[in-house]
């Protein structure tokens, strides 16, 4: 007779391959992370071509838009209260206020000012919102760090093409389809490939990051509706 | 709206639990006990724990960061024995009770809570499947640690609601990293994610009420059965965790 416990491990097993109906062809001999941790290193020193380049920089400027927007909403004025009650070594400015804060507080209250009121950009074959993690993110690490405006902008392309790459790999509406929310994936890796580029990490460095990002993905939907989800 | 629902009986029971007055002096004792090992564990970990807290400190934190402060522990007592959910519960239940200057038996209360209902979780969910997968110290860690940061900054029954669902969107850690040393960090983090969730629901952020059980909810997510029955069933007089 079937145990308990044993009934359950097979229901679990066959529920686990009704959630994962996609085939996992990244073997690790193909080394995805290897490619991508080169990828982002050759990012930094790559010029844009010209269309990018200016798509670029309206994305910018439409995320700070909403950020500025955002931060005379209720989300935004509780994030900006809420980090400057942390403290910390004055790393990087929040926007639409007048003190600044350690590199994470920084992206993190901007990052919640920028999403307050959904008037932050919207990619339309993934339906996520990268600029809203991923320029907060480029933004308080290119300030922290004495970054140009020239390395600052390739590092927000580079947090569009994770954002996106990312979330295409796994299939949005997949994502969507498990509870996940696909802003989890998009707004941590999109933050990574800003992030990064502007810490100038190498290979290795470029690793490690993805992996501790791939690691801290989270983020369920049903927190879509209410203001604590999608700050990661 | 996601989720159109308004109450959750599994958030319900939980928050309720983590809100009452504890008092049953072998859970309080057993949870004193825990707390002073976990002291000793931090106090052996030594040179670890000085680097794990220069490279946490080194983003520039402030140095009564609360958040920081639990993510050293938890991440300083992963390094010496293996972590379970109990590791974040512990470190931020630590980290909060001195920052607050808190009373030793409240915080013993309050990490008794946070384990008992960390360990409740976990008998919910728990499986092959999701062990296979998940950190199961760090993603369900968090639920307990946020339970007993809540009940340590008196947050109340709504603010302490809020503050479950925040945790459990921020619930994180992956199997596959199980035998590297970034398991113990993001075991630590478990503790500080729940320090930071507890303090965004302080400053007045909301969460979706059903956090565990709802639709596209943490149950739904990450877990390959649920049995809400082994979270509600005698919550408050059987302790699981001490069984």
């Amino acid at each position: 007779m079937l145990s308990r416990r044993r009934v359950l491990q097979y229901a679990g097993a066959l529920a686990a391959m009704a959630a994962t109906p996609v085939c996992i062809r990244a073997a690790e001999s193909a080394d995805i992370t290897g490619q991508l941790a080169r990828y982002m290193v050759a990012a930094r020193n790559n010029p844009l071509p010209d269309p990018v380049l200016l798509e670029c920089k309206h994305r910018i400027l439409d995320t700070l838009g909403a950020m500025v927007s955002g931060s005379r909403m209720k989300p935004g004025e509780m994030a900006v209260h809420y980090v400057q009650g942390l403290g910390g070594t004055p790393q990087a400015s929040v926007i639409g206020a007048s003190f600044r804060t350690t590199t994470v507080n920084a992206a993190l209250a901007n990052a919640m000012c920028a999403h307050s009121d959904e008037t932050d950009d919207f990619e339309p074959v993934t339906k996520a919102h990268p600029g809203s993690s991923v320029v907060p993110a480029a933004l308080a690490m290119a300030e922290s760090e004495g970054r140009s405006g020239q390395d600052f902008i390739r590092a927000v392309a580079l947090g569009y093409d994770l954002a996106c790459r990312l979330l295409m790999a796994l299939g949005p509406d997949l994502v969507r389809g498990s509870h996940r929310s696909a802003e989890g994936t998009a707004s941590t890796f999109g933050a990574l490939g800003a992030a990064a580029s502007l810490a100038q990490l190498d290979e290795q460095g470029m690793r490690f990051a993805i992996s501790y990002s791939a690691q801290q993905v989270s983020g369920r939907a049903n927190q879509q509706a209410g203001d604590g989800g999608e700050h990661s | 709206m996601h989720n159109p629902v308004a109450h959750s009986a599994v958030s319900d029971a939980l928050v309720k639990f983590a809100c009452t007055p504890l008092t049953d002096q072998r859970v309080q004792t057993a949870a004193g006990d825990a707390l002073a090992q976990a002291r000793g564990r931090v106090a052996a970990a030594g040179d670890a724990r000085q680097k794990i807290a220069d490279l946490l400190k080194s983003q520039g934190s402030a140095p009564n960061d609360t958040r920081v402060r639990a993510w050293v522990l938890g991440a300083a007592l992963a390094t010496q024995s293996p972590a379970s959910t109990a590791t974040p519960v512990l470190a931020a239940a630590i980290a909060v009770g001195e920052k607050l200057a808190a009373a030793d038996d409240e915080i013993a209360a309050a990490a008794a809570i946070g384990m008992e209902a960390a360990a409740r979780v976990l008998a919910a969910v728990d499986s092959e499947a999701f062990r296979s997968r998940w950190n199961v110290a760090s993603t369900v860690g968090i639920l307990g640690a946020v339970l007993a940061v809540s009940r340590l900054l008196a947050l109340g029954e709504t603010r302490t609601r809020h503050a479950l669902g925040i945790a459990a969107t921020q619930a994180a850690g992956l199997a596959r990293n199980a035998q590297e040393s970034i398991a113990a960090i993001e075991t630590g983090k478990a503790a500080a994610d729940a320090v930071e969730a507890s303090l965004l629901a302080k400053h007045g952020f909301t969460s979706a009420p059903a956090s565990i059980d709802g639709r596209r909810a943490f149950a739904a997510l990450m877990a390959y059965r649920f049995d809400a029955l082994a979270i509600m069933g005698n919550l408050g007089t059987q302790w699981i965790s001490l069984d």
